[in-house]
This record gives structure tokens, C-alpha cells and sequence, in this order.
């Protein structure tokens, strides 16, 4: 038996099946946490994934499907993340993940070096502009279409692509 | 250090995956149904923001009716001498008579309304007025 597609699992939502919900929440969840920590949340990742969920189920009857869903429920917690910042007037972060730098197996210096290159480039992405850091993420980090970003950041496929194209020469101007 | 972009966009994916790996997921899709039970048992008229409305709003008419209140005794107050004006001197009499007067206004204060001059009529009506 095939499991049911998010379209389907929306549609059980809708008519108040709370398993489609959670299970919604089971396939998207990790992937907005880590857009969520890449765009420069701290310590309250688990809390905003909540909030994003919670926003997005309440207003199910907002999604058309122009976009995945995992790119529209992302989207939310783009704003999630911004009335965060605005509710406690700080400035975006890097969660800087540095738990398990200390490797000890034969392959840990390259492992170093790409932690390093990763630590920094988490660092240069939150300074770049909302529009250009959330481009950036859905393309390079969850790997998504432009057709779909486009409509998850009501934007136009063309204005995607210049706002990554800006957002990669920047990073790599501070990262060299 | 020169980058490329695959070296970047690798880093890229690799961004926040150990924030979600700290994520608990069953925990959170927990939570979030248990937000949602609570705001579906909430009638819309209870919601959070429409109750804050709502306080303001008899704020405001209570702050409203008591400065309207306060408003019309004192216009009421102010008004009193002026009702006076159509009694006659021996009502006038009549009426201070009626009056408990403490503080005499002077030691040898006269009794009749007549013998008052304009100063004193001026703080007898002033009294009145409380």
C-alpha cells in the first residue's frame, strides 16, 4: 500500500483527521528546522517549527498548491521567524553547531575543514537580505524548483534566479 | 581560498542538520495538535484578541458614562443659583432658614437675606453650591 501524498493528507486535515496532520508534520518537520537554523534561529528551533505548523494548519484553506507544501509551510516559518526577531528586537543568528568538531576518526580533517566552511557559510548567510538568504536556502539547502520558490515567496521565476545568482557571488566574496 | 559553487551548495545542504536532528519530532507534532484542539474548543467569540477588544471597548463606555456623569452634576451644581432667581425675598428667607449653616459667616452674621451685602451673598451662594 502507497502511503497518501501530502495533497491527500491536506484534504484528511480539512476534514479534521488529526493522524493526516501529524503526519504532515512527521515528513515536513526536520526540513523546517533546518531552514529555520540555517536563516538564523537559536535555541528555539523546536518552539518555531511548532508555531510554523500551527500556522500553517490553521490557515490549510490559504494553500492552493501553486507550491509544495514543504516549500509553503517553509515560507510560514520564514514569518514565524521574523515576528521572533521582532518579539525579542534581536538580530538573526547563527546556531554555531560546533558539537562534534572534535573528531578523532581518520577522516576528521576533511570533515573539519568542510564544518569550518559550513560554520562560515552559516554565519554570511543570515547577513545577506531576507529575499536573497530564504532564495538561497530553498534552492541550495532544500534543493527545491524555482517554479516553486517563486510562488511560495510570491515572486517571479526570473527574480529567483537573479536574487540566488546575487545571493551565491556575495557569499563567495565573504567566504574567499 | 577560492570556492565553487558545488563546494557551496554542498556546505548549503549540510546548514541547520544538526538542529533537526535535536528535533523531536513526535513531541512537536504533539504540541501542535494540542494547539489546535484548544483553539477548535474556543468558541470565535472567546478568541484572545476579540476578549482584549471587547475589554476596551467597556473600558471606553465606562470612562465614558462616568466622565458624562461627573459632567452633568457639575453643570447641575453650577446651575442652582440660578434657579434661585425667580423667588421672592421671603422665599429666599424661607430657604436660608432651612439651611443648617455651621460656620456663621461672621459673629454678628444678620438673618435676613436683605441685610446681606454682595460679597457675602456671593459666599452664601458659593456654599450652596458645596
Amino acid at each position: 500500500m502507497t502511503s497518501p501524498s501530502d495533497a491527500q493528507l491536506i484534504e484528511a486535515w480539512r476534514g479534521g483527521d488529526e493522524a493526516a496532520a501529524a503526519e504532515l508534520v512527521r515528513r515536513h518537520a526536520e526540513s523546517v528546522a533546518r531552514y529555520l537554523s540555517a536563516a538564523g534561529a537559536r535555541d528555539d528551533v523546536e518552539d518555531l517549527v511548532q508555531e510554523t505548523f500551527f500556522r500553517a494548519f490553521r490557515k490549510i484553506s490559504g494553500f492552493r498548491g501553486g507550491a509544495s507544501f514543504r516549500t509553503w509551510v517553509i515560507a510560514i516559518g520564514a514569518n514565524a521567524l521574523k515576528d521572533s526577531y521582532r518579539r525579542s528586537k534581536r538580530r538573526p543568528m547563527v546556531s554555531l553547531e560546533t558539537d562534534d568538531i572534535a573528531d578523532e576518526r581518520p577522516d576528521a580533517h576533511a570533515e573539519v575543514v568542510g564544518r569550518d566552511l559550513e560554520l562560515r557559510l552559516g554565519a554570511c548567510v543570515t547577513r545577506l537580505p531576507p529575499m536573497q538568504r530564504d532564495v538561497f536556502l530553498l534552492r541550495a539547502q532544500q534543493e527545491m524548483e524555482y517554479e516553486d520558490i517563486a510562488v511560495a515567496l510570491g515572486t517571479t521565476v526570473g527574480a529567483a534566479r537573479v536574487h540566488f545568482h546575487h545571493a551565491l557571488k556575495r557569499l563567495k566574496e565573504w567566504l574567499e | 581560498m577560492t570556492l565553487n559553487d558545488n563546494e557551496l551548495e554542498v556546505a548549503a545542504r549540510r546548514l541547520g542538520t544538526r538542529a533537526a536532528a535535536r528535533l523531536d519530532i513526535e513531541r512537536t507534532s504533539g504540541a501542535v495538535l494540542a494547539r489546535l484542539r484548544a483553539t477548535r474548543a474556543t468558541p470565535w467569540w472567546a478568541a484572545p484578541g476579540l476578549l482584549q477588544v471587547a475589554a476596551m471597548v467597556v473600558l471606553a463606555l465606562g470612562i465614558g458614562v462616568f466622565y458624562r456623569g461627573t459632567t452633568t452634576g457639575h453643570l447641575a451644581a453650577l446651575g442652582s443659583p440660578v434657579q434661585l432667581d425667580p423667588l421672592s425675598v421671603d422665599e429666599l428667607e424661607e430657604v436660608l432658614d432651612s439651611l443648617v449653616i455651621e460656620t456663621p459667616l461672621s459673629p454678628d452674621a444678620p438673618v435676613g437675606l436683605a441685610d446681606l451685602d454682595e460679597s457675602q451673598l456671593t459666599e452664601l451662594l458659593r456654599r450652596m453650591e458645596g
